[in-house]
């Protein structure tokens, strides 16, 4: 008898265990689980809008007048940190949303700590631009730039964490 | 026996696992640097501090030096996963699991990891519940575990193309989706190609139709293996693509899967008895 339900478990174990795998997966695709690590992989699924492809990016800015984007090590980063501001609101033309100035000051002072000494040594301030897209009649895209804030670096910023 | 039951004179779930093992060994070795540095960048500090598996089970903050460590030990039970047999073998597997969310959970954020990384815990658990995976690499062996990893590699695709057309209905690939989501990457990004390539519309579209056939359809390779080398090839060029026009190096933790599609096109394409002589 035991012998029987052992043969019966290993010759059905693998087929129930895919069957199993099938569902779970299933399951998560259709219920769109965007968990760790079983996840839906929702990645460029929305559609975006003109108005959507927006956002705001920092950049550094010179002594000598001269802007320079921030380009920090890990990719992505800029974008978080666009939705870090975006979140904390942001002031547009029209935009009814005030920012909340100290959430702002303390990404401005994150984005500081991770400043080389040479970047520190040039950057006069940081500035908040948002990047604004357009298209024509045409289907041609263009991107608008507006400063938003302009946040000064300390001269001895070097530490802050 | 049908082959999905079993593989006679060739052990493929051993030599998948092995191989899997070795490349994680590998990519998770020359990965150790840029954690270090992703610790330590503190502009990353605004990444949650810990993940949750599932959303709901939390991880314990290992701080920067726990996870540096953890990241070790994975490597280390990767490494006696592939010279261990038997009831070591499994207890390696296992542990690997359990260590891998310690490993990855501060780093979670990092861009090559989000994601990326979340077939790893599922290979090792499919390896683990294997019952062949512990056996010589010449030895009979099961094919459905294969099968479910193929299985697990499929749903990345599957899932995502479900993803869009839940949203979108089937105007995803019709219309400027993937055009704009390219221009909107540019924006915040070096991203030069990918500027270049959103001023035109015509091949935006052209790509945003391949990229939700090859994922709509990639489930094919379950059930028509000799289909497995076209998605192999077809795969390599998707992620290729994203690599090079968007900075999105799937590639980097996936190619260990496509390791295993790659064994897995050989097992179909070639006589079983030169496969096996290969791996003897």
């Amino acid at each position: 008898m035991i012998e029987t339900i052992q043969n019966l478990a290993s010759a059905y174990y693998g087929p129930i265990f895919c069957l199993g795998l099938l569902v779970v997966f299933a399951w998560i695709s259709w219920r769109g689980s965007n968990g760790w690590p079983l996840n839906c992989y929702p990645m460029f699924a929305r559609q975006i809008s003109v108005e959507e492809a927006s956002g705001v990016r920092l950049a550094l800015k010179n002594p000598d007048g001269t802007i320079s984007w921030w380009n920090p090590p890990f990719h992505r980063l800029v974008w978080r940190f666009n939705l870090e501001f975006q979140k904390a609101g942001i002031n547009r033309i029209n935009d009814e949303v005030e920012p909340n100035k100290d959430v702002h000051s303390k990404l401005f002072e994150r984005v500081i700590s991770g400043l080389t000494d040479k970047e520190l040594a040039e950057t006069e301030a940081l500035l908040l631009i948002f990047r604004e897209t357009s298209m024509d009649s045409h289907g041609n895209l263009s991107v608008a730039d507006a400063i938003l804030a302009s946040y000064p670096v300390p001269v001895f910023s070097a530490g802050v964490s | 026996m049908t082959p999905f039951f079993e593989t006679v004179g060739i052990n493929l779930t051993a030599i998948a696992a092995d191989i899997y093992c070795l490349y994680l060994i590998i990519i998770l070795a020359a990965s150790l640097r840029v954690h270090h540095r992703f610790l330590y960048y503190p502009p990353t500090a605004i990444y949650p501090r810990a993940s949750r598996i599932m959303r709901r089970v939390p991880v314990p903050d290992l701080g920067n030096i726990g996870t540096l460590i953890f990241q070790i030990l994975l490597i280390v039970l990767l490494l006696a996963a592939i010279f261990t047999d038997d009831l070591l073998n499994r207890f390696c597997l296992a542990g690997a699991i359990i260590v891998y969310f310690g490993a990855f959970s501060k780093v979670e954020g990092l861009e090559t990891n989000r994601r990326q990384t979340y077939l790893i815990p599922i290979y090792l658990f499919i390896f683990l519940m294997s019952p062949s995976v512990s056996s010589p690499w010449n030895s009979d062996g099961v094919y459905w575990p294969i099968w479910a990893l193929k299985l697990a590699l499929c749903q990345i695709y599957v899932s995502a193309a479900v993803q869009k057309i839940r949203l979108n209905g089937d105007s995803w690939a019709g219309q400027d989706s993937f055009r704009m989501h390219l221009h909107r990457l540019a924006l915040f990004e070096k991203l030069p190609l990918a500027e270049k390539l959103s001023a035109y519309p015509v091949i935006c579209r052209l790509m945003g139709r391949f990229i939700i056939i090859l994922q709509s359809s990639f489930w094919l390779i379950l059930i028509l293996p000799w289909a497995t080398p076209i998605y192999f090839v077809a795969g390599l060029i998707f992620h290729l693509g994203t690599a090079i026009f968007m900075r999105i190096y799937y590639l980097k933790y996936i190619c260990g899967a496509y390791a295993i599609l790659l064994l897995d096109s050989l097992y179909w394409w070639m006589p079983a008895e030169r496969l096996g002589a290969w791996f003897a």
